[in-house]
C-alpha cells in the first residue's frame, strides 16, 4: 500500500495544477486592479519591440493598456467596458488599418459623449507610446472621416 | 444598319460634351423642383462643414474640435428666422505630428518641421499659380484651371525637385530633399489626408472647409485639386475658412486669423536650424527659397481680419482652435474682408459663426444641392437559409413573394416561395436557360441553346409562348414594354415588343455582347470580346457611345448614379458615372 502513496499524491498534485490552469484561463490571477484581473506589468523592452507589444491573454489589447484601463476606469464598470472596446478597436485599426477597421474605430469615437473624449485620449496616449506606434497611428488614420454617428 | 454610326465616333463626341455641366444643371433643377413642390425655403437646406485639424491633434482632439464647431453652428446664436441655417459638421483627420518624434524641440529636423518646410516651399514655388486660382467668396471670378493643375503636381510628388543642392532651377528644389532628410514615404500621411478631403468634398457635393493651423496648407491643396478638376464650377463646391492660417494664401478670402496669430513662431524664435527658416519668426526669415525681411514676412496676400489679440497672454501662444478661436473673448475687426459681422456680437465665437455663415451663404447662392444624409449602415451580411434548386442554376428574378431561378443544366425554372424558402414548382423551358426578367405578371427566360425566349405566365406558372430570337440569347432586361436580349452568338441585341411578343429589331453590336442593364432611357451592353460597354439610346435604338472599362467585361448592374461592370480578366469591377 505504501508504495502506491507517492503515485496517488503525484496524481492529486497533477489534478490540482491542471485545475488551477483551467480556472485561470491562462491569466495570472494574482494581479487585480480595482477588482479587475489584469496581466502583470509587461517587460518594457519586450513591450516596445513591436506594435502589438506584450499581450499575455491574446485579446489584442496590450497588457500595459489593460492595466491602465483598470487603473483609470475600473471604478466605473460601464465606462470601463466602453474604454476597453475603444482600446481594442484602436489597436486593431493600427495593426490592420483596413477601411472597415478604421471606420469601426472612428464610429466609436464620433459616438462617444463629448465629456468622455479626454478620458479616451488617455487610452490613445497609452496605446501609441513608442515612435513606431505613433507612426503606425498616423498612417492608419490619415484622412479618417470624423462625425456621422 | 446606317443608323449605327461607328462606335468610336461617339467616343470623340463624349469627350467634346461636358457631361459635368449637365450634372450641375441637374442640381439646380432638383433644388428648384423641391422648393416649388414642398415650399422649402432655400436656406433650410443643410450645409456641410468639413473641419481639418492642425499639428499634433489626436483623433480625440480633432473630434472635440469638430463637436465644438458643431455645437456652435447648431446653436447659431446670431442667426434666426430666414437667416438660420442647418449644418452637418464632419472632420478629416490630418496626421501631422504623428511621425514618432514627440519632442518638438529636437536637435535634428523632426518630421513636423520637414512637412511644414515642404508645404511652405511648395506654396512659394507655386505662389503665382495659387494667386490665379484664388476667388474671394463674395466675387464671381474666373479661375485658371491650368494653374491649379500645376499646383496639384505637388500632390503627386510630395518631395518635388532634384537631389542636387546646386540645382536651384528645378521646380521645388529644397535643402531637405537634397540632403536626403525626407522622402515621399514621410509625406504619405499628408498626401492621403488631402486626397480624402478632396473625396469628401466631392462626395458631399459641396462643403465649407474649416481649416485650422497647418490644416490650411492641406485645405489649399485640396482646393487646388477641386479647381483643377472642375474649373469655375469649383465655386459651387467649396469654400475654405482659414482659422489661424499658416498659409500665405486665403483662397476664398475668408481669413479668420489676426495679427497676433502669425502662427508657430513661439518655437521657431529660439532655434536656428534650417527648418525654422520656413516658419514665421521675429528673428528669422520664414521663406527658404526666396528670403524676405522679417518685417515683410506677413500674410500680405490675405491681410489679417482682426486686431491683435491680447486677451490670452503672449500672442504667439494663442493658437488653439477651441481655446481661442471659439472662445468668448472679445476681438475687434480690422478688415472685415466682406463678411457681414453681426452687430454687437464681438466674441471670437460670434466672429467664427459669421465667417461660416458667409461661406455657406455664398455657396448657396452659387446654387449647390442639398447635402447628402449620413450613410446608414444597412446592408445584407448574414446567410439565413439555402434552397436546393435544379441543375446548374444561373439567373434569378423575384416578383410578388416568389423567386424564379433558371437551371441551365436542367432546362427548367425553379419557383421558390420566399416565405417558406422552399421550391414549390418546377417549370420546363427551352434548352440552356440562362437569363430571366419579369414584367407585368410574366417571366421571360432566355434559352441559350434553342435560340428562344420562353414566356411564363406567373399566375399558373405555364409557358404560354416561345419567341424565336437570334443565336445564343443570354441576358435579358426589360423597359417600357420592350425586352432587350443579348443574342451573343449573333453579335447583337434582339428587341422584343412584349405586347405582341414580336422581335421588332436586331441591333448589331461589337462581337460578343453579354451583360445588359437599363437606366434612364439607355441600355448598357458589355462586350466581353471587344472590351467595352456599348450604350444604346432606347428612344431610337442608336449606339451612342462605347466605354472602355477593362478586360473581358461581363456582368453589369446599375444602382442610383453608378453602373458597375465586372471585368473578368482583370479581376475588377469598373464603376461608371455620368
Amino acid at each position: 500500500m505504501k508504495k502506491y502513496i507517492k503515485y496517488v499524491l503525484g496524481l492529486l498534485g497533477l489534478v490540482v495544477v491542471l485545475g488551477l490552469v483551467a480556472c485561470s484561463n491562462g491569466k495570472d490571477l494574482s494581479y487585480t486592479i480595482n477588482g479587475i484581473d489584469v496581466p502583470p506589468v509587461p517587460d518594457a523592452v519586450k513591450d516596445a519591440a513591436s506594435i502589438g507589444g506584450v499581450d499575455t491573454d491574446g485579446d489584442i489589447i496590450r497588457d500595459k493598456v489593460e492595466r491602465m484601463l483598470a487603473e483609470e476606469f475600473g471604478d466605473d464598470p460601464e465606462f470601463y467596458e466602453q474604454a476597453k472596446e475603444y482600446a481594442l478597436a484602436e489597436q486593431v485599426a493600427i495593426m490592420d488599418p483596413t477601411e472597415e477597421n478604421v471606420a469601426d474605430f472612428t464610429k466609436l469615437l464620433s459616438c462617444a459623449e463629448d465629456q468622455t473624449l479626454d478620458d479616451l485620449k488617455k487610452v490613445t496616449d497609452t496605446t501609441i507610446d513608442t515612435r513606431d506606434r505613433e507612426i503606425a497611428y498616423g498612417k492608419a488614420f490619415a484622412g479618417a472621416l470624423l462625425g456621422g454617428c | 444598319m446606317e443608323k449605327h454610326l461607328p462606335v468610336h465616333f461617339w467616343v470623340a463626341v463624349n469627350k467634346i460634351l461636358n457631361i459635368r455641366k449637365v450634372m450641375i444643371m441637374r442640381r439646380y433643377i432638383i433644388s428648384g423642383i423641391l422648393a416649388l413642390l414642398f415650399f422649402i425655403p432655400i436656406n433650410s437646406f443643410a450645409n456641410n462643414v468639413l473641419y481639418i485639424n492642425g499639428i499634433k491633434n489626436t483623433l480625440e482632439d480633432a473630434e472635440k474640435s469638430r463637436k465644438k464647431i458643431e455645437e456652435v453652428l447648431n446653436a447659431s446664436e446670431n442667426h434666426s428666422g430666414n437667416e438660420l441655417k442647418t449644418f452637418f459638421v464632419w472632420g478629416i483627420w490630418n496626421p501631422i505630428g504623428f511621425h514618432g518624434e514627440k519632442a518638438y524641440l529636437e536637435s535634428e529636423l523632426n518630421q513636423d518641421r520637414k512637412e511644414l518646410f515642404l508645404l511652405k516651399t511648395s506654396e512659394e514655388e507655386y505662389g503665382e499659380d495659387f494667386q490665379k486660382i484664388m476667388v474671394p467668396f463674395n466675387l464671381n471670378k474666373s479661375v485658371d484651371a491650368e494653374a491649379a493643375t500645376r499646383v496639384i503636381g505637388y500632390l503627386d510628388d510630395m518631395t518635388p525637385g532634384s537631389n542636387d543642392p546646386n540645382d536651384t532651377a528645378t521646380l521645388g528644389s529644397n535643402s531637405l530633399e537634397a540632403e536626403g532628410l525626407v522622402s515621399d514615404e514621410d509625406m504619405l500621411g499628408t498626401q492621403i489626408a488631402v486626397q480624402k478631403l478632396v473625396s469628401a468634398i466631392k462626395n458631399l457635393g459641396s462643403a465649407v472647409v474649416v481649416a485650422h493651423s497647418q490644416g490650411n496648407l492641406l485645405a489649399n491643396l485640396a482646393y487646388a485639386k477641386i479647381v483643377s478638376e472642375f474649373g469655375d464650377d469649383a465655386s459651387e463646391m467649396v469654400r475654405v475658412v482659414n482659422v489661424a492660417n499658416t498659409s500665405e494664401f486665403s483662397v476664398n478670402s475668408l481669413n479668420f486669423t489676426h495679427a497676433g496669430d502669425e502662427a508657430l513662431y513661439s518655437d521657431a524664435n529660439w532655434t536656428f536650424d534650417k527648418s525654422i527658416e520656413t516658419l514665421p519668426s521675429l528673428l528669422n526669415t520664414w521663406r527658404y527659397t526666396s528670403e524676405c525681411n522679417w518685417s515683410d514676412c506677413n500674410f500680405t496676400v490675405a491681410p489679417p481680419t482682426f486686431e491683435a489679440y491680447t486677451g490670452g497672454g503672449f500672442p504667439w501662444l494663442s493658437h488653439g482652435l477651441v481655446d481661442v478661436y471659439l472662445s468668448e473673448d472679445v476681438v475687434y475687426v480690422r478688415d472685415d474682408q466682406g463678411v457681414a459681422f453681426t452687430s454687437g456680437a464681438d466674441r471670437f465665437v460670434d466672429r467664427f459663426e459669421d465667417f461660416v455663415y458667409a461661406a455657406a451663404e455664398s455657396l448657396e447662392l452659387a446654387g449647390v444641392e442639398p447635402p447628402v444624409e449620413p450613410p446608414v449602415e444597412n446592408y445584407f451580411k448574414t446567410v439565413v437559409g439555402t434552397v436546393d434548386v435544379g441543375d446548374g442554376p444561373l439567373g434569378i428574378a423575384i416578383a410578388d413573394g416568389y423567386a424564379y431561378v433558371v437551371n441551365e443544366g436542367g432546362n427548367s425554372v425553379s419557383v421558390i416561395r420566399l416565405l417558406y424558402q422552399s421550391v414549390v414548382d418546377v417549370i420546363d423551358v427551352g434548352e440552356g436557360p440562362y437569363g430571366v426578367a419579369i414584367s407585368n405578371e410574366y417571366a421571360y427566360v432566355t434559352n441559350s441553346n434553342s435560340d428562344s425566349v420562353s414566356v411564363i405566365r406567373l399566375s399558373d406558372r405555364t409557358v404560354i409562348s416561345t419567341i424565336r430570337v437570334s443565336n445564343g440569347p443570354m441576358r435579358i432586361a426589360i423597359s417600357n414594354g420592350y425586352a432587350y436580349v443579348s443574342t451573343t452568338l449573333n453579335s447583337s441585341v434582339s428587341v422584343i415588343r412584349l405586347s405582341d411578343r414580336t422581335v421588332i429589331d436586331v441591333i448589331k453590336m461589337g462581337y460578343r455582347p453579354h451583360g445588359i442593364a437599363i437606366s434612364n432611357g439607355y441600355a448598357y451592353v458589355t462586350d466581353s470580346y471587344e472590351n467595352f460597354v456599348l450604350v444604346i439610346r432606347l428612344l431610337d435604338r442608336f449606339i451612342v457611345d462605347t466605354i472602355s472599362t477593362g478586360s473581358n467585361p461581363y456582368g453589369i448592374a446599375i444602382s442610383n448614379e453608378h453602373a458597375y461592370v465586372v471585368n473578368r480578366d482583370d479581376d475588377s469591377v469598373a464603376i461608371l458615372t455620368y
